[in-house]
């Protein structure tokens, strides 16, 4: 068999690719939790968001982790917008529109990057691309070591911001029990003055 | 009753004369007119005819050589190069006076896109038979070749393989079917050769190798083929490892050559793959004595080691390439790198190619193509080849060469009289 630090390795690397499509889950799961969208297109978002970091990176040349911040409020924006403008008024409340408008979408997004950006395989290149960090006998990919800690920093962020503040405790209210908001929306209405 | 339509009144004979004595009248006129015409016209082309055909203006039919590339899909990249050194060896014919053994006749390209599958090559090898081309020189992939050149061989139409390696092309007995570069037994036999003399040189350093290769038909025969021969030769094998085109992650791999440290690695996968194993092993600290690559993607491609330099610098390859010492490629070198293209084996290759095709139709004005190439001895082509001689279609003076990247550029490495540096071997130590 192999060597015991090969096979550390191996598992680590798994560990670390893990964290990041883990994250990438979490905001399918968050979407479909409180808004019951089964949101189709979360891939295609992501692949615009990865284009937008590309693009940002090969022209103005910007390094790919100060674009974070700027993209997640861009996204953030084209999220709002997709819900408000396409998928609310398309889908009229049916859950299963929902599945078919978001589908529709991920559909246009994807041929639409198609079109822009053909079919060859992009990367991005940074200093630190192929650096390692030494651990022991162990060689681990720095860019898959900053992706693991975003991951789990992002994750970490998420839960404190669903248990511990107002604005999460109303999101886990309307996940839990549609209902029961609409009905405190009537009274709340009905009660002011 | 309906009512019905009334009888057409006769024409009476004066009004039928009538018209008839102005019709005449004009026909005179133009009676007149036209014996002018035709005495000065009769006069004008005898005289014409009796001149020299220079004088005459007259130009010859173009003849139509028809080049199949994939310049859509997958292959586009290769493709369009295929295509343009192909455009840029037919306009110096036509500036050189075209072919002068059929009247200064310019030869017109009929290009067809083979969109990087079979069916689409044969489909547009139809179409240059209905344009009636003399000739078709391309294909670039075996498995579009391979069609391509049985369709031709139904009318008897000749067909210039430019890349494609795989053996059965030439060995199914078309009289139609030739090739200019090596084939996949001249390939391996040279790869194994210079393999054994390097070591040798050397003092024999290198034993264990593992072998990494693209998981398709071509990776896998030509592992099957080094597996088999190599350890002939005193040579162990320890791994053989399958990648998939296209991979996104070799850590893995690089993780197992690690474990492993074989002296030597052969990779004969596509570019990207190529590159990223190369980045991964550099990353991984992975040094094996050298990477000895075959008609690798990347291994001699210009855009791997100016992109990545210290991941490229040592890997050898041994694949097409050009005459380093043969001045006509620095020409072309210059042109294709003006319009903003690496110049890649696949540039001289097809010029080569058209050239010899034309020198065949200069060498007996209009006739047999396929019996004019196949007795060919074309010297002036831009390859590192020995004198051409075809055999049942293929060139028996073809031979790819060893590469190294040394110092940021690809040197030729053997054989001797093609070289432009010494190999350093082992590359790292």
């Amino acid at each position: 068999m192999y060597p015991v630090p090969i096979v550390a390795e191996a598992m680590i690397n798994g560990l670390l690719t893990g964290a990041v499509y883990a994250l990438v889950a979490l905001g399918l799961t968050l979407v479909y939790g409180v808004l019951h969208i089964i949101n189709f297109a979360h891939g295609a978002f992501l692949t615009m968001a990865m284009f937008a970091v590309w693009l940002g990176n090969s022209v103005p040349g910007i390094d790919p982790y100060l674009m974070i911040v700027p993209l997640a409020l861009v996204f953030f924006a084209i999220g709002y917008g997709a819900q408000r403008l396409i998928i609310g008024p398309a889908s009229h409340g049916d859950d299963g529109n929902i599945l078919l408008v978001t589908l529709g979408l991920s559909i246009v997004i994807e041929n639409l990057l198609l079109a822009v950006f053909q079919s060859d395989t992009r990367s991005i290149s940074t200093d630190i691309s192929f650096q390692v960090v030494e651990v022991g006998p162990l060689l681990l990919s720095k860019a898959r070591l900053y992706g693991f800690v975003g991951a789990v920093v992002v994750t970490a962020l998420l839960w404190l911001l669903l248990s511990r503040s107002d604005t999460g405790k109303a999101i886990r209210a309307v996940a839990k029990e549609k209902m029961g908001r609409a009905w405190l929306a009537l009274t709340c209405a009905t009660s002011l003055p | 009753m309906a009512k019905r339509k009334p009888k057409p009144k006769p024409k009476s004979k004066c009004s039928k004369r009538r018209p008839k004595t102005k019709r005449r009248n004009d026909k005179t006129r133009i009676d007149i007119t036209r014996r002018k015409a035709l005495r000065t016209g009769t006069a004008a082309a005898a005289a014409t005819l009796a001149a020299p055909s220079v004088l005459w203006g007259a130009k010859p039919d173009p003849v139509k050589l028809g080049i199949l590339q994939p310049v859509t899909g997958a292959l586009a990249q290769d493709g369009q190069f295929g295509r343009k050194s192909a455009e840029m060896a037919i306009a110096d014919i036509n500036v050189a006076g075209g072919i002068k053994s059929m009247d200064g006749a310019k030869i017109e390209m009929v290009f067809g896109d083979a969109r990087s599958n079979p069916e689409a090559g044969v489909q547009e090898v139809e179409t240059m038979q209905s344009e009636d081309v003399a000739a078709i020189v391309g294909g670039f992939t075996s498995p579009i070749c391979l069609a391509a050149s049985q369709v031709a061989a139904r009318y008897d139409l000749a067909y210039m393989v430019d890349v494609g390696v795989s053996d059965s092309i030439t060995s199914r007995g078309l009289a139609n079917t030739f090739r200019f570069a090596p084939g996949f037994s001249i390939c391996t036999k040279i790869v194994i050769e210079n393999l054994v003399k390097l070591n040798e040189a050397a003092g024999n350093p290198a034993r264990t190798i593992a072998l990494v290769h693209e998981d398709g038909l071509f990776g896998t025969g030509l592992s099957d083929l080094m597996e088999k021969q190599l350890p002939e030769f005193g040579f162990e094998i320890v791994e053989r490892i399958a990648v998939p085109t296209p991979s996104r992650d070799l850590s893995n791999v690089a993780l197992r050559l690690r474990s492993l440290n074989p002296d030597l690695i052969i990779p004969s996968t596509c570019y990207g793959e190529t590159v990223l194993l190369a980045r991964t092993m550099q990353q991984q600290r992975v040094r094996p004595m050298a990477v000895y690559a075959v008609l690798n993607g990347a291994a001699s491609n210009r855009r791997f080691v100016d992109e990545f330099p210290e991941a490229a610098e040592g890997i050898m390859d041994v694949n097409h390439w050009y005459d380093p010492l043969n001045e006509k490629n620095a020409g072309l070198i210059e042109r294709s790198e003006a319009d903003g293209r690496i110049y890649a084996f696949n540039t001289p290759l097809n010029y080569s190619n058209v050239m010899l095709v034309a020198d065949a139709m200069e060498r007996a004005g209009s006739a047999d193509r396929a019996g004019l190439i196949a007795a060919s001895t074309f010297k002036d082509h831009l390859m590192t080849y020995g004198p051409t001689k075809f055999e049942g279609g293929q060139n028996t003076g073809a031979a790819p060469v060893s590469t190294q990247m040394q110092e940021v550029e690809i040197k030729v490495v053997r054989p001797e009289e093609f070289a432009n540096a010494k190999a350093k071997f082992p590359a790292n130590t």
